[in-house]
């Protein structure tokens, strides 16, 4: 394999010594192009009960291209689809190489505090936001605390391990 | 041809319009009425009212002329300026004209317009680029009036990933919407290649013009067409009053029987470097066939031909059934799977007569019953199979000719070059530029030739599907006829001499094809608007 350039190294090494609140991303360790990412749903939002897992991908010509990220966890959002797969600007045409992996990873929490039903990927979802947001929170809050670890049992366990 | 009668058809047409006196097999000697057949049908092609354009003109013209037209009053605007502003309303100054006036400063914002001074190249010491990370002693630097700084592999990789989308390129840093002018990108693509000073070229060489009159044609797909040749980087333009409703190939159902085709459909056009194509649907010149009988063959070859030429090559038809078998064990004892009819493999013949002794090792002239026998479906792979392989044969051929164009292009290139020190070669240039004409009129009979066999392919059997056939079959031997004439001066010892000996029969045979060639065209078109022939699918 190419050697790693130098921007991924120091991006990992930024995202270990100053990680970003309720944001985690290590590296695979048999390929530091992949890395294993968790979101903690945002306050005030239907999804704060939860901690979600995603996967994040730096393809060959990262920092020119955007890295790809997908959500492992099922999640109740109009703009998530059922793969995982996020629709949102700046993984898309708006990417630009001053963008990095934590500035893209916080842009996808602030996506789960602010769904926007009117620029949908899972187009049944948008549907149900539309035409009664309550009910949809309702079921976006169930489908966290069914498929999302929990943020509780997510701290604990750390605390457990550091004991 | 018989059996065209009106009596035979029931028809009261007179097939005698599509008869073409070409018995006495001699060649075209007055040129008049010959030239007259090509020149209407080019005529045609430009009354049709299709403009060609050659890149550079249509990046002077559309992009880089309209800004010297264009004119703000009480604006500063630079020429430079203005070209991202236009660039910014999609070439379009009416757009440009409104958002100037309804804000001007809100619209040359989002344009993203520079503050002089501009920075632009500069060489840094102990650079850090915030991009790809790497710290040099000394660095080539880039940046805009923002003064956002990149090192300029950085900013190449950036320009040329952006490139390609045809819209104006920015700063880096998200929020910054400064536009990077378009000298400037050039300047980028070529500093980035070690030229150290590179001059201001001319702007219809600029990449990202071109990248943007891409994005400009695929906007305008209506009027706009790039020529499909290869390499070829000519556009042309249909004219607004001529041009076609967007044409729904999948509304079109050529195998109707109500199917008349339509002149609307098939679009011929032509580049300025004489490349033909059809403006419908960007296939070559595919006449006599339709744009709808092209994608259905198109889509027949993608689907089938792979299959059926390995099944032609690994398999036989079942004599019984006509179920392909594959042979794959060393006896040649078989049993068909389907019908659990014996034979041999390698004479077809029942397995009762091989018992004990093969008998199949002498040649036996088949009976003209066995090959009734054979079932259907062997029958309509053995049918496409042969249209197919026609088809395959002319297109393979047509790259042969070329090699032989380009080698008797070679062989006068080097006579004309030598006739500068030799006073023995007397033979003027005015003797054998002839050759290319011939040649162009040689490959366009072929390219038709080989889509009269899809044509024939589909075509349902009438009298009229005979006519076409011997229109074929005439078109068939004077294309022939011509491609021997080429290979001739190609192998031939003093080919120069071959050249103006043959110089009459080269004109006159390519003549003759390009006469037929468009007579079977329109017999064919004539044939279908009178509803004559029609198509079947279901072969």
């Amino acid at each position: 394999m190419a050697a790693l350039p130098k921007r991924i190294i120091k991006e990992t090494e930024r995202l270990v010594s100053d990680p970003v609140p309720g944001i985690t991303a290590v590296p695979s360790d048999d390929n530091l192009r992949y890395f294993h990412v968790t979101i903690d749903g945002p306050d005030s939002s239907p999804y704060s009960s939860g901690v979600f897992d995603l996967e994040l991908y730096l393809p060959d010509d990262y920092p020119m291209c955007a890295p790809k990220v997908r959500f492992l966890t099922k999640i109740y959002h109009p703009n998530i689809d059922k793969l995982g797969r996020i629709c949102l600007d700046v993984l898309k045409d708006n990417w630009s190489p001053a963008l990095q992996i934590r500035t893209i990873l916080l842009s996808i929490q602030a996506l789960l505090g602010a769904p926007n039903p009117d620029d949908p990927l899972a187009n049944d979802v948008a549907e149900d936001w539309k035409q009664d947001e309550k009910r949809a929170v309702q079921v976006a809050k169930e489908w966290t605390e069914k498929y999302a670890k929990s943020k509780e049992i997510a701290t604990t366990s750390t605390t457990e391990e550091s004991v | 041809m018989s059996d065209t009668e009106g009596s035979n058809t029931g028809s009261e047409f007179d097939v005698s319009d599509f008869e073409y006196d070409d018995s006495d097999g001699e060649y075209y000697q007055g040129d008049n009425e010959n030239f007259e057949a090509i020149q209407s049908y080019s005529k045609s092609l430009k009354e049709s009212g299709c403009k060609q354009w050659r890149l550079a003109e249509f990046i002077q013209e559309n992009f880089v002329d309209r800004v010297d037209k264009l004119h703000i009053p009480s604006s500063k605007a630079s020429k430079e300026e203005l070209l991202i502003l236009l660039h910014h309303c999609n070439w379009d100054e009416e757009r440009l004209i409104n958002l100037y006036y309804d804000g001007a400063d809100e619209l040359k914002e989002n344009a993203g317009l520079l503050r002089s001074p501009i920075p632009g190249f500069q060489v840094r010491d102990d650079f850090e680029c915030s991009i790809c990370c790497n710290l040099e002693p000394s660095t080539k630097v880039f940046s805009l009036s923002c003064h956002h700084e990149f090192c300029l592999s950085c900013y190449y990789n950036y320009v040329k990933e952006e490139l390609p989308k045809g819209k104006l390129i920015r700063c880096m840093i998200p929020d910054c919407n400064l536009s990077i002018p378009h000298a400037l990108v050039h300047q980028i693509c070529k500093l980035n290649n070690n030229s150290e000073s590179v001059a201001m070229d001319n702007l219809v060489d600029n990449e990202l013009l071109y990248y943007s009159a891409n994005l400009y044609v695929i906007r305008h797909h209506d009027t706009f067409r790039w020529c499909p040749a290869i390499d070829c980087q000519n556009l042309v333009q249909m004219d607004l009053t001529a041009r076609l409703a967007e044409l729904d190939l999948d509304a079109i159902d050529p195998f109707d029987k109500n199917y008349r085709g339509s002149d609307s459909e098939v679009k011929i056009v032509t580049c300025s470097d004489g490349h033909e194509f059809c403006f419908s649907c960007k296939f070559e010149n595919h006449l006599p066939c339709s744009c709808s009988i092209v994608r259905a063959w198109d889509r027949k070859v993608t689907d089938d031909s792979e299959t059926y030429s390995w099944l032609e090559v690994n398999t036989k038809g079942c004599p019984e059934c006509g179920t392909n078998i594959e042979k794959n064990g060393g006896c040649n004892h078989m049993k068909c799977f389907k019908c659990a009819y014996e034979f041999c493999w390698i004479c077809l013949g029942t397995w009762e007569e091989h018992k004990g002794f093969y008998n199949c090792n002498r040649y036996v002239a088949p009976l003209p019953q066995e090959e009734k026998e054979m079932k259907k479906k062997r029958r309509y792979l053995d049918r496409y199979m042969h249209f197919y392989s026609r088809f395959m044969e002319h297109q393979s051929s047509m790259a042969w000719d070329l090699k032989t164009l380009k080698s008797i292009k070679k062989t006068t290139e080097e006579y004309m070059h030598e006739k500068a020190t030799d006073s023995t070669k007397t033979i003027s240039y005015n003797e054998i530029d002839y050759l290319q004409e011939s040649f162009k009129l040689l490959v366009r009979g072929r390219k038709t030739l080989k889509w009269t066999y899809v044509f024939a392919y589909y075509l349902t059997k009438s009298n009229f599907r005979s006519i076409f056939e011997q229109n074929q079959d005439f078109l068939n031997a004077l294309v022939e006829q011509l491609s021997e004439l080429f290979e001739k001066i190609q192998t031939s010892q003093d080919n120069m001499k071959l050249v103006v000996q043959l110089r009459t029969d080269l004109v006159n045979v390519s003549k003759s094809v390009t006469n037929r060639r468009l007579k079977l065209i329109e017999a064919a078109r004539e044939f279908l608007q009178r509803g004559l022939i029609t198509f079947d699918e279901g072969f």
